[in-house]
């Protein structure tokens, strides 16, 4: 009996799975993505397979490169190595990774939100901005993989994977600071000494290497940006008090009234706010749940921290499409906590 | 409640429909075969331009190490071959200036923002260093190369020293 439920379920998950398949292809396009960054870690690719190092061959003094991070060009160099230079094959690979994190969801959350899993499942699959980075050689979904594969791994009590899976993500995107600095506090709240101090340690000395390259090729170009008042005016100096609270304002706007809503519901503008105060709400209703939510609202936080405090000119949905999939999880549980509240009026 | 949530996802997928409306002709013009059909007109012109690069660079017209100074270095050298550099991003034309001038070609976009303001107006200022080899047919052009004049950059240096 419970063999065929089992049974039921998985078969549940691969309709779901050809779903977001046939979602994924009308709305896919076989071009290379025109913002400059897929251009960047392709060249670095070749750069790497011709021997040349992490180079920015497109520049006559070909420097080392000094701003994107390596993961991203080191899987896009071992896929040109085995399948020949052809931008499409990345273009697959987001595909299947796509159909991947449907398929870790599935498996973080079947535990812990019961039928509430196949509307999370449902709301990532028609979600335009994730069918719209499935398509793009860009780093999100590789990154969104190893983030929810190293939540995975913690679930089932498999550090070594997670703490890998962590170094991996701070190597695709700087922005992993924030799941690191999760399971950190968690640890520190915790007041877990032992793992906070085999987690520090050992993902400290996983990113080591590439940060004292970073400091030698030049300094952290990351926090150069972040300190700029613009990246885009070199004449406008660094940072001061005031522009820092103007670009807080600014990025909360952008973020929570305007791109909030393209991704946890197909919603732009006024909706917004609604959507991610409730999804905010709902995660944090989530704290008693399981150490998994605990976690989960950690890293939300943190990285919409880290949004806000971001160059302003680099605001965009898809510095939210990375912490998507937690922002429908709070949105159902804030929806459901909201509408029992109102119930609870009458 | 559980069908207000259903009705949510139903609305969720129905808000896709328009998307997947417009995104087809794109797919069917990729299936044929065009692979830019979705490219913006502003970058349409520049892949054109970098065409017509790549085309003088093959037949000798251009050296291979000529250096390109253009918005976006790495489309530069991934659609024409030539190593490329970005203008600075700043208002003191006098760098602006002397960072171009060392090297052969310039892209200036009438509808890049970047371009616009940083870029444009000191190739206008200083029109006698750079000579027009390339721009797109309007008549306020959207795109136009130009060559440095290294014999007037030459000339200046001399009247420097």
């Amino acid at each position: 009996m419970k063999l065929k439920f089992f049974k039921s379920f998985e078969l549940r998950l691969a309709g779901l799975l050809f779903l977001q398949l046939i979602l994924i292809f009308l709305a896919f396009d076989f071009q290379i993505f025109m913002g400059g960054d897929a251009h960047s870690d392709i060249l670095l690719a070749e750069s790497i397979l011709s021997g040349n190092g992490y180079r920015d061959i497109w520049d006559p003094q070909q420097p080392q490169d000094n701003w994107r991070r390596p993961g991203m060009p080191v899987l896009i160099a071992f896929l040109y190595l085995l399948f020949g230079h052809n931008y499409l094959i990345i273009k697959f690979l987001m595909v299947l990774l796509t159909c991947m994190i449907t398929v870790l969801l599935y498996l973080v959350f079947k535990d812990e939100i019961g039928d509430n899993l196949w509307f999370l499942l449902l709301l990532f699959i028609t979600n335009a901005a994730i069918l719209e980075f499935a398509r793009y050689e860009l780093t999100e979904i590789p990154y969104l993989f190893v983030i929810l594969l190293s939540i995975y791994f913690w679930k089932k009590q498999k550090y070594i994977g997670t703490i890998l899976c962590l170094i991996l993500a701070y190597h695709i995107r700087t922005e992993a600071l924030a799941l690191i600095g999760a399971f950190l506090i968690y640890y520190l709240l915790q007041k877990n000494w032992k793992k906070l101090l085999i987690f520090g340690a050992s993902i400290l000395a996983g990113i080591l290497p590439w940060t004292l390259r970073s400091i030698m090729v030049g300094g952290n170009q990351q926090i150069k940006v972040l300190l700029a008042k613009n990246e885009y005016e070199l004449d406008s100096g660094m940072i001061g008090f005031a522009d820092l609270i103007q670009r807080i304002i600014h990025n909360f706007k952008q973020y929570f009234f305007k791109y909030g809503g393209v991704v946890i519901l197909n919603s732009e503008g006024f909706l917004s706010i609604l959507i991610m105060l409730l999804a905010i709400v709902g995660l944090f209703k989530s704290l008693k749940i399981s150490s998994t939510s605990k976690l989960i609202f950690l890293f939300v936080i943190f990285h919409l921290l880290v949004m806000v405090l971001w160059q302003p000119s680099a605001t965009h949905y898809r510095y939210l499409v990375t912490i998507s999939p937690f922002l429908m999880l709070g949105f159902i549980y804030g929806f459901y906590s909201s509408l029992k509240f109102v119930k609870g009026l009458f | 409640m559980r069908k207000i949530f259903w009705l949510v996802i139903i609305l969720n997928f129905i808000l896709l429909i328009p998307r997947f409306k417009a995104n087809l002709p794109v797919l069917k013009s990729n299936l044929a075969g065009d692979l830019i059909a979705a490219i913006p007109l502003g970058v349409n012109d520049l892949l054109h331009a970098f065409d017509w690069l790549k085309a003088q660079k093959e037949n000798g017209s251009i050296r291979d190490d000529a250096v390109v100074v253009c918005s976006k270095p790495q489309f530069c050298y991934y659609y024409a071959g030539l190593r490329s550099v970005s203008f600075p991003f700043t208002e003191n034309k006098n760098l602006v200036f002397s960072t171009i001038i060392q090297a052969d070609l310039i892209i200036a976009e009438n509808t890049q923002y970047l371009s616009q303001v940083y870029l444009n107006q000191v190739l206008m200022d200083s029109s006698e260093y750079f000579r027009p080899i390339y721009r797109t047919a309007e008549k306020v052009p959207v795109l136009v190369i130009f060559a440095v004049r290294k014999d007037e950059v030459k000339k200046l240096h001399d009247k420097q020293l």
